[in-house]
């Protein structure tokens, strides 16, 4: 009888360290694919809707050429923002050109909108002022919705390029209570996990600074870790001193691709089981 | 009739899971990767299959511990004196065969050691230790990585001893570079086989559990 091995995320133990609203997809398509789930979210969200900087531009929108969203985070809470002001995000957000960083992003976006959502290829704010230039930015206005720390890359180089851009956070991210990072210290001394997925470099940041050193450098070798984007990626580097697996597109699907091709490459091998 | 080259992980005296795995698999040369008699229910029966399929073996460390034995070096424990009784009863010739075995037999791909390579992969900086006993690289460091997941040799190594690692099939460059076939068969577990020239793993699940890990 040949053991099926319908996926090289078979069996595999993975960490997501994504918010409770976003890990759902992950867990739910990760166990699809045969993998055990461990869930430690590494970012809290702090929503910031009450700010008079939100709450001028949502009352500008007319003026706005261009919406930029920098997370589905971003996107639920405009919609949120945009409920709460009793506006049809259709009809708010109809006259907008729609940019996202992420096919995610733009999917929710897109989803919330039933309007068609840009986003670039790369995961990374450069890729995104790349595309915003092509798409024709001189003497427009840009709303720009985003987290406390964002890179303020995206703005600057659009405000070169001749945009006039107001940038508004909508929410900040801050390192989650310390009394839910025990389980995550448990699993790691424990060698529970093989993989640890990233969705942002704060992720990262918060992951390093709860961590132990010793502890790190004793169960590093044997984990792989998968990062969303180019930048988070780099944060795996700069602070856990490891190379993250990096996939195509800033999607969950293409990250389980990367991580599965990445799999099948050093260690899979499934035995075949002799039953007579 | 081309070759089929199966390396066996740790039989510890499983004879009936190593009688089914041959069986099936159907090899025309069988290397067993030590720690051959100990612990399990039938150190004669692996006995009678290592004569009949003329098998080719590197020593465990079980297997160097029984020679002490059979050479008075060592006082040996109950359970140890049962096997050494039984094999010098029913399976006349095991202790010479057994004195013979080297600690690394080299093929062409791969080089078969029980325990372990130093990681440059140089046999000359491998001691009997190594080869015996390892796990982990710095060997006494119970917390460092295990010594595979630091090894930097070109040459791919085949190994056992390591049942709580379990399997591990590591290809580096497009081909199978590290293989560890102790898959605890002795602890209720499975007994592995590799098939070299198909880079083909087989596996017989353990009738019963013999011992606890």
């Amino acid at each position: 009888m040949n053991i099926a091995c319908p996926s090289a995320l078979q069996g595999q133990r993975i960490l997501i360290t994504r918010p409770p609203e976003q890990a759902a997809a992950w867990i739910a398509y990760f166990q699809s694919l045969g993998a055990s789930t461990y869930h430690c979210p590494l970012i809290a969200i702090q929503p910031e809707l009450s700010s008079s900087a939100l709450h001028s531009a949502l009352e500008q929108l007319k003026t706005y050429n261009f919406l930029v969203v920098s997370s589905t985070n971003t996107v639920q809470l405009l919609l949120r923002a945009l409920q709460a002001k009793q506006c049809d995000p259709h009809t708010a957000l109809a006259h907008l050109r729609l940019v996202a960083v992420g096919p995610q992003t733009s999917a929710a976006l897109a989803k919330a909108t039933q309007q068609p959502v840009v986003h670039p290829e790369v995961y990374q704010a450069e890729s995104l002022v790349h595309m915003l230039i092509e798409m024709g930015i001189q003497d427009q206005r840009l709303l720009y919705l985003r987290a406390q720390g964002a890179r303020e890359v995206l703005a600057s180089q659009l405000r070169e390029r001749g945009a006039i851009v107001d940038e508004v956070v909508i929410y900040q991210t801050q390192a989650p209570d310390p009394a839910s990072l025990l389980p995550l210290i448990h699993w790691l001394e424990n060698e529970e996990l093989d993989i640890l997925t990233f969705a942002s470099a704060s992720a990262v940041t918060h992951f390093a600074e709860t961590v132990p050193q010793a502890l790190w450098d004793r169960v590093s070798s044997r984990l792989k870790i998968a990062a969303l984007g180019p930048i988070t990626a780099q944060a795996v580097q700069d602070k856990l001193g490891k190379k993250a697996i990096v996939p195509l597109q800033a999607s969950l699907e293409s990250l389980a691709e990367a991580l599965q091709t990445d799999l099948q490459s050093t260690q899979q091998n499934a035995p075949t089981e002799v039953s007579s | 009739m081309n070759t089929r080259t199966l390396v066996v992980g740790d039989v510890h005296g499983c004879a009936r899971e190593l009688q089914k795995l041959l069986g099936n698999v159907q090899p025309t040369r069988v290397i067993l990767v030590g720690d051959l008699f100990t612990k399990g229910p039938d150190p004669v029966g692996v006995w009678n299959l290592i004569q009949q399929y003329q098998m080719e073996a590197v020593m465990g460390n079980h297997d160097a511990w029984l020679l002490k034995i059979v050479a008075g070096e060592v006082e040996p424990r109950p359970k140890h004196k049962r096997i050494v009784e039984q094999l010098n009863l029913r399976a006349p010739g095991w202790d010479r065969w057994l004195q013979h075995l080297p600690l690394f037999l080299d093929l062409e791909h791969f080089t078969v050691v029980h325990a372990g390579l130093h990681p440059t992969g140089e046999l000359a900086q491998t001691t009997p230790e190594m080869a015996l006993l390892m796990r982990h690289w710095p060997c006494d460091n119970l917390n460092a990585p295990h010594w595979h997941e630091v090894y930097q040799g070109s040459k791919g190594v085949i190994f056992g001893h390591d049942a709580r690692r379990g399997l591990v099939y590591v290809r580096r460059d497009g081909k199978p570079h590290l293989i560890g076939l102790d898959t605890g068969c002795v602890y209720g577990k499975k007994l592995t086989g590799y098939l070299l020239e198909r880079d083909e793993l087989f596996q017989v699940s353990a009738a019963q559990v013999y011992q606890a890990i």
